[in-house]
């Protein structure tokens, strides 16, 4: 019981708005020394002795907690692919990507919607930073939308939904601390990740194709008189601005998926590649690459310190008999595998109103893993569905990071609501792609039994 | 003087900040070059492929501070967004002592024996031709842990310099607004 209130008593401290890592540190001190307190008058034992055995030495074994963190050669391609993701962000790669397939598809009705989606997938295989590709397809793409009359919904809907995607299309970075967690080979995470990402796109554009038809008005083409350049120079121009892009990403994904590099490998020499275009593209200087390296080392501590701070949190929470609970309300649900499925991934898409997916993924999701793998549920199949839960999560109202970004560089005449309302179909085929990844994962190449 | 602390530690996470990027830079081309190396070349050295992982954690636990100085820690802002300057600078006072402050010195002082082990034993990589002083990376850990305690102490002023000013603005448009009336 003393392991819920735990929990419960993070998430509400986490209200208050002190970063999230030094807050669950924290309530694993304060339960860590009280056990030591409790311990002592239960068996009458010296207070101040048992304290400090119980409660001070229960963190004795944070050094060599964090020492295996320090030696995980699987996270460190964490900060790699964030590294070649933000040089390829910086050499305007997003701006150049979505000018060209704009001109490209504009003619046809729903056209700029889809060169988002298409633009949207090219950058969640290349940089993979959800913000910057919402903040760059809202600065591009929006106003070409809204002056051309496409409906503000399909609109802001469609730039949100696209920004998510680098969430699920590998390397993503979620998918990486999901093999962390679960134990499982990277490269796996990533090549069972790919057909579910190219579903969702797939489905993307199936929906704009659809409602472009449907209502002529709300995604119009836009009239070829206002586009000053051949198709030729069109194709040529695109094809200039995907092709080096596009084959660095071959490169770095090929070599993960054909064995030939581990994940942190591929990242290494694909962030050279990436300062390599970077210098091609005319972008590079050395202030770009200290911005750039200085933005990842941010982010990379970021999600370091949440993993310091989960291993004192869930080493006590163990300590205080939490995951038993959880582990005994989950085996006792009905259905058995299924029950816990649903359970579970309710739960997270719960949590991920509220909390980001680097807590989810280290706190809630170790406490989930012995429980799948107690059910024979496939860990790669397992990972994928979280992950498309979290991606899901960067798109709910009212605290999608996604939402949030679009508003940001939205203009005054994009309502708030007008956002809300256009993700609301993007979030149902999110829930429905999921569903049929829940019911039918041989579709997406993928067993729901461990091998 | 809080001013000329508050420059003090602006002057340290900038100087932390050529330092992670250094850091970053050469865990990259290490990284790259080792791979290329083994792939390409089929040699390589376990002191380079060693030496991969101990830039990467000079560059999580010294960006630990960093990230805390630059605001880089990702905070719950479903109420925090919408509070006064004043109330986020309380709250990041409060959390600098009651939630930095021991976490950090439980982990600082739970680790030292950690390395004065590795020390006193002359512990050296386990593979031939390894890395050897493995003492000083594992210091790095209790070194990481002072070095936020430190830190904190800037983030709490800088913090306190923020409440102090913006209280100071809004009594002087008070004071204004009483004497226009």
């Amino acid at each position: 019981m003393t392991g819920i209130v735990m929990f419960g008593a993070g998430l509400i401290m986490l209200l208050i708005g002190f970063p999230v890592a030094f807050t669950f540190g924290t309530v694993a001190v304060i339960f860590g020394l009280s056990f030591g307190v409790v311990d002592a008058l239960q068996n009458s034992l010296p207070i101040w002795q048992t304290f400090v055995d119980t409660g001070v030495d229960m963190f004795g074994f944070m050094p060599f907690r964090i020492y295996a963190i320090m030696q995980n050669t699987i996270l460190m391609a964490v900060p790699l692919f964030i590294f070649m993701g933000i040089i390829l962000q910086k050499s305007q790669l997003a701006e150049k990507l979505l000018e060209a397939m704009g001109t490209l598809f504009g003619e046809l009705r729903g056209g700029v919607a889809i060169s988002t989606v298409l633009v949207g997938a090219l950058l969640a295989a290349s940089t993979g930073v959800v913000g910057a590709s919402v903040v760059a397809m809202g600065v591009i793409s929006l106003p070409v939308m809204l002056k051309y009359n496409y409906s503000k919904r399909l609109a802001t809907g469609t730039i949100c939904a696209s920004g998510t995607l680098g969430q699920i299309i590998p390397p993503s970075i979620v998918l990486i601390i999901l093999g962390d967690v679960f134990q499982v080979p990277v490269g796996d995470l990533f090549k069972a990740a790919v057909i579910p990402g190219v579903s969702l796109v797939g489905a993307y554009v199936l929906y704009i194709i659809i409602i472009a038809f449907k209502d002529k008005n709300a995604a119009p083409a836009i009239p070829p008189t206002d586009m000053n350049e051949t198709k030729l120079q069109q194709i040529a121009r695109a094809l200039k601005a995907i092709v080096p892009p596009l084959s660095l990403i071959g490169v770095v994904l090929g070599s993960i998926f054909a064995g030939v590099a581990t994940p942190t490998e591929s990242a290494a020499v694909g962030s050279v590649g990436a300062m390599i275009l970077a210098i091609a593209y005319r972008q590079f200087s050395l202030g770009m690459l200290r911005d750039s390296a200085l933005e990842t080392a941010k982010v990379t501590a970021m999600v370091f310190t949440i993993l310091i701070g989960a291993t004192a949190f869930s080493m006590v929470f163990t300590y205080a008999g939490g995951d038993t609970i959880v582990e005994n309300f989950m085996m006792s649900l009905p259905g058995e595998k299924w029950g816990f499925i649903i359970t579970s991934m309710l739960a997270i898409m719960f949590l991920g109103f509220f909390i980001d997916f680097v807590e989810i993924s280290y706190i809630i999701v170790p406490i989930l893993v012995p429980i799948a793998t107690n059910l024979g549920i496939n860990p790669v199949w397992y990972a994928i569905l979280i992950a498309m839960n979290l991606q899901t999560s960067f798109l709910t109202p009212p605290f999608g990071f996604s939402l949030f970004y679009l508003r940001g560089v939205a203009p005054d005449s994009v309502r708030t609501v007008d956002i809300y309302k256009g993700v609301m179909p993007f979030i149902a085929i999110q829930v429905l792609i999921l569903a049929i990844l829940v019911i039918e994962p041989s579709w997406f190449g993928i067993s729901s039994i461990i091998k | 003087m809080l001013d000329k602390i508050e420059m003090f530690y602006k002057k340290i996470t900038k100087a932390m900040g050529v330092f992670l990027f250094i850091v970053m830079i050469l865990m990259t081309f290490n990284v790259a070059y080792d791979a290329i190396a083994r792939y390409a070349f089929n040699t390589g050295s376990i002191a380079m492929q060693e030496m991969e992982w101990h830039l990467f954690s000079v560059l999580i636990l010294i960006g630990m501070s960093y990230a805390l100085m630059e605001e880089g820690h990702v905070r719950v802002d479903l109420l925090y967004d919408n509070w006064s300057v004043q109330k986020k600078a309380k709250i990041n006072m409060m959390g600098a002592v009651v939630f930095i402050l021991p976490l950090a010195l439980l982990i600082a002082t739970n680790s030292v024996d950690f390395v004065v082990e590795s020390y006193t034993s002359h512990e050296i990589s386990g593979d031939p031709g390894g890395l050897t002083h493995r003492w000083i990376i594992k210091a790095f850990i209790p070194g990481s842990f002072w070095l936020l305690i430190f830190m904190d102490f800037g983030y709490f002023v800088q913090n306190l310099n923020i409440y102090k000013k913006d209280k100071a603005a809004k009594m002087d448009v008070d004071y204004k607004d009483g004497e226009a009336l």
